[in-house]
């Protein structure tokens, strides 16, 4: 039996999770600074501290992780931290593991929601381009970051971006014209 | 000024024009002259915006691209244009919460305008 309110349905207790997220990468990201690790080498342990944290969620609480990832509730707890990341950082803000740490939660929510929507049909064509493309631009943009700005993290982000609103126009109007139109789209 | 950043200023405008129609719509309703919710006409110029804003970004990269090499920092036009399609996107997922359905989803698109209309004029 379920909890009467749990934490994927409960916003000021994500909330308060996500400030600790973001405080602890911001201390990381200070202790790193401290110790001379800086560029290439602090992404590369973020990296790696991200995948152990998330490793470590999905052996100890996969379902529990999944009904948070794919939580409306949860995207808009996230949604509203980056609204106040844009709003209170400066414009070298979103450089920040912090911000980073916000961006890798967000597209491990948006694969999550896309996984739960199987099995695909085109019917869901927009849906997951929506939900998958902006892990492209944010995987682009990490490319570029290790590597410099380049040809494959410029095709990365094209091609997100390129999905991305593809898949709005088909998830927005293409889809309720066929569906008007009556043909199963 | 370059033809990206000429490009991504007027996706901005047609994207925020967008949101202030749907604005508009659902003040109507705050003042009950509509049905409360984003349903019908005020989600389809929410979801314009949307899309528009999204192209907006796209293009200001591309501009920063172009320029600098890179996307980041960013320029304080395309800074308030994330602002304003993050709130948008914040609206938009407002209204798929069963709970929020109605007049909270109504307001969150009113102060989601509002922040981002004074963002416009703070930053600029």
């Amino acid at each position: 039996m379920q909890a009467p309110n749990p934490f994927h349905e409960h916003m000021p207790r994500q909330a308060a999770a996500m400030a600790g997220w973001v405080l602890f990468w911001m201390a990381l990201e200070q202790v790193l600074s401290g110790l001379g690790l800086e560029g290439r080498r602090q992404l590369a342990l973020f990296l790696a501290g991200l995948a152990g944290i998330g490793a470590a969620g999905f052996l100890a609480a996969p379902a529990w992780l999944f009904n948070l990832l794919t939580s409306v509730r949860f995207a808009l707890t996230q949604g509203a931290f980056l609204i106040a990341a844009v709003l209170l950082a400066g414009p070298d803000g979103p450089r920040g593991l912090w911000f980073c740490a916000l961006l890798a939660l967000l597209a491990a929510s948006m694969l999550a929601v896309t996984w739960k929507r199987r099995p695909y049909d085109l019917a869901r064509a927009g849906f997951l381009l929506v939900h998958t493309a902006p892990t492209l631009v944010l995987l682009g943009a990490l490319w570029n970051r290790f590597a410099g700005a380049g040809a494959p993290g410029r095709w990365l982000i094209g091609t997100g971006c390129a999905g991305f609103l593809i898949g709005c126009a088909w998830m927005f109007y293409l889809k309720p014209l066929l569906k008007r139109r009556g043909a199963r789209p | 000024m370059t033809a990206w950043s000429l490009l991504c200023a007027v996706f901005q405008a047609a994207g925020f024009a967008c949101v202030t129609v749907a604005a508009l719509l659902e003040l109507q309703a705050l003042l009950g002259r509509r049905p409360l919710g984003l349903e019908g006409p005020p989600l389809h110029w929410t979801r314009a915006g949307f899309l528009l804003l999204g192209l907006a970004l796209a293009a200001g990269g591309a501009g920063s691209w172009r320029l600098r090499g890179g996307f980041w920092p960013l320029q304080p036009g395309q800074r308030w244009g994330l602002l304003s399609w993050l709130v948008v996107f914040a609206v938009l997922h407002v209204h798929r919460v069963k709970a929020f359905k109605g007049r909270p989803a109504t307001l969150a698109g009113v102060a989601g305008w509002a922040l981002a209309a004074g963002a416009w004029f703070a930053w600029r």
